[in-house]
């Protein structure tokens, strides 16, 4: 923590300041420590940081997420706008154009 | 140690500052508070264009491609009427050093910080510039502290920034991240006071001489590829820079495209508020940058900001998010190229604006950046569900900010919607106006005025009039 509430900047709004500033750095342990100790990290650019040891060579928490039914579907009608079909799709399983999405939808 | 009180620590900005830039900003203040000499601001960097280009190309900055997208422009075309539909260029500056075009800014911020003999670095910002500081920074040997806003209280990272975290990380730089609010500022005056490093700022005359290589090699390769130069220029609009280096940049080389600036549209979420920041699925080129910015450029962390977008700006629009997930799904489908978000909010801006101009008119999407884990549109439309946001295929014109983000469902229901600058000028006037009880401008003022809103010097006695007449102006963002 480097702010608590009371200590914050004049003029936040309001949720914001009822939560402390706070923040979180990586490196390497000085001394060993235990999850939820203070401790002390060496940083990348050699100083020296000072906090509760939260987590230990943490995973990274962003990904992809999950794919997105309403981006294939334009991405696929405009694809068929732009290559309109010569036959007749075999396969009618998506709409024809994305404003029939609904119909989709309903299935997730 | 010196307090670190918030207010204390504020009270000391001025100090801390001018040890970290190198650079008596006092110098270039005229009479009376308003009026500075930006021109000598912006051209006291001691390189021209030409040891600029060097050093870029030195440091893996610089000479990206500029590719057409014949399928986006036949898609507009499809319904446009008759005759128009402009061809649709993009400037791939994913191929910089750290994948965006902030490495053109990085580059001359960090090359004049190891010319003068700093031991290391610091920038505070969520946004490609930290990667890019940090990338420069490892090929000069020097140290690099980035501070990024990532977390909410309940410590919810916004994708985006967890993956500019890693990146930065990867570059060898210490990373803070911290929780929302305008305290980063706080702590980068903390962070500068205490290691004595550079601050490697977006908005000094480093950062913005950078881009100007970027606007330079737009209108040169328009002329060697297309045989003419490019009708308009659509650039993302978040704290200025981009179009002021980008329009200073097409200016060097003799070009006049119309200066378009594009900013996602976030109005009504606000940019210090814990609950609003997860609710945003983009994190930089939005109104919520943009038009305190454009209205209140000195907003920022050195004494005053070399970017200034009202100076540039012929045109600004504003598009929805789902506007811009519909570019970016379109640019890989259909053009093969996976980038963004950054550079996707003009190309949506380009789907809409092509209409208007004719077939052989040239119209240029100025930048594309890396694409990632964290950054790519199905990270954020999840992370938009977690939260409750509703996400659907429709008109954007449902479109709501931090409650329903709605894909487009065809090419023409992509639509631009312009922002009246004359506002913009007025509220950025406004500001002035309340500072000066008796309304008075000298005549320096009034010409630094006049060149600040981008209007001739009648246009700025219309407007001064207007504003001076009115009690108290609020800015509208």
């Amino acid at each position: 923590m480097i702010l608590k509430p009371g200590e914050r900047a004049p003029g936040i709004p309001a949720d914001t300041a009822s939560v402390p500033f706070a923040a979180r750095v990586r490196g390497f342990l000085v001394t060993p420590a235990r999850r939820g100790a203070t401790a002390q990290v060496r940083t990348q650019a050699d100083r020296v940081a000072s906090g509760r040891l939260r987590a230990v060579l943490p995973r990274n928490p962003a990904d992809f997420g999950e794919p997105s039914l309403e981006l294939l579907v334009v991405g696929k009608a405009m694809k068929r706008r732009l290559y309109p079909p010569s036959r007749p799709d075999p396969h009618p399983t998506l709409p024809q154009r994305g404003r029939e999405f609904g119909q989709v939808e309903g299935e997730r | 140690m010196s307090s670190q009180k918030y207010a204390e620590v504020m009270a000391r900005r001025g100090a801390i500052m001018q040890r970290a830039l190198g650079l008596d900003y006092d110098q270039f203040e005229l009479e009376g508070g308003v009026a500075f000499d930006y021109e000598g601001l912006v051209g006291s960097p001691a390189y021209d264009l030409d040891a600029v280009r060097r050093i870029q190309a030195d440091f893996k900055v610089g000479n990206t491609p500029l590719w057409e997208l014949p399928r986006l422009s036949q898609l507009v075309r499809q319904t446009a009427p008759h005759g128009q539909g402009a061809r649709i260029l993009i400037k791939d500056e994913a191929g910089n050093a750290a994948g965006s075009f902030k490495a053109r800014r990085a580059s001359l911020a960090v090359a004049h910080a190891a010319d003068l003999g700093y031991e290391g670095v610091v920038a505070a910002t969520s946004g490609n510039y930290g990667a890019a500081v940090a990338s420069q920074a490892a090929m000069r040997g020097i140290k690099a502290i980035i501070l990024q806003e990532v977390f909410d209280s309940p410590w919810r990272g916004q994708p985006e920034i967890l993956e500019k975290t890693r990146v930065c990380e990867a570059y060898g730089a210490e990373v803070w991240q911290v929780t929302v609010g305008p305290e980063l500022f706080y702590w980068h005056l903390i962070t500068l006071e205490e290691t004595g490093f550079f601050n490697a700022s977006l908005y000094t005359p480093y950062g913005i001489l950078g881009i100007e290589t970027l606007g330079y090699e737009i209108a040169e390769q328009c002329r060697d590829q297309f045989g003419r130069d490019p009708a308009a220029i659509l650039i993302t609009h978040s704290g200025g820079g981009n179009v002021t280096g980008t329009a200073r940049g097409l200016r060097r080389a003799g070009a006049d495209p119309q200066i378009i600036g594009v900013s996602v549209d976030l109005t009504g979420l606000h940019m210090a508020s814990d609950r609003d920041f997860n609710r945003k699925s983009f994190t930089t080129g939005h109104t919520g940058f943009g038009f305190p910015f454009t209205v209140n450029p000195d907003r920022v962390d050195v004494p005053r900001n070399a970017a200034r977008g009202l100076r540039y700006l012929d045109r600004y629009v504003t598009i929805t998010q789902g506007e811009v997930f519909f570019a970016t799904q379109l640019l890989a489908e259909l053009e093969g190229l996976e980038r963004g978000p950054a550079g996707n909010t003009s190309l949506a801006a380009a789907l809409s604006i092509a209409r208007e101009l004719p077939e052989d008119a040239l119209l240029v999407v100025q930048e594309t950046e890396y694409t990632g884990a964290g950054k790519h549109p199905t990270a954020q439309l999840t992370m938009a569900r977690e939260l409750g946001i509703e996400v659907r295929i429709g008109d954007p014109r449902e479109n709501k900010q931090g409650k329903r983000i709605v894909i487009a469902d065809d090419i023409d229901q992509v639509q631009a919607v312009d922002i009246d600058l004359k506002g913009l000028r007025r509220s950025y006037l406004g500001r002035i106006a309340d500072k000066r009880p008796n309304r008075s401008l000298s005549q320096e003022e009034t010409q630094f005025l006049a060149d600040e809103t981008g209007v001739s010097r009648d246009e700025f006695a219309a407007l001064w009039d207007e504003v001076a007449r009115r009690p108290i102006v609020k800015a509208q963002a």
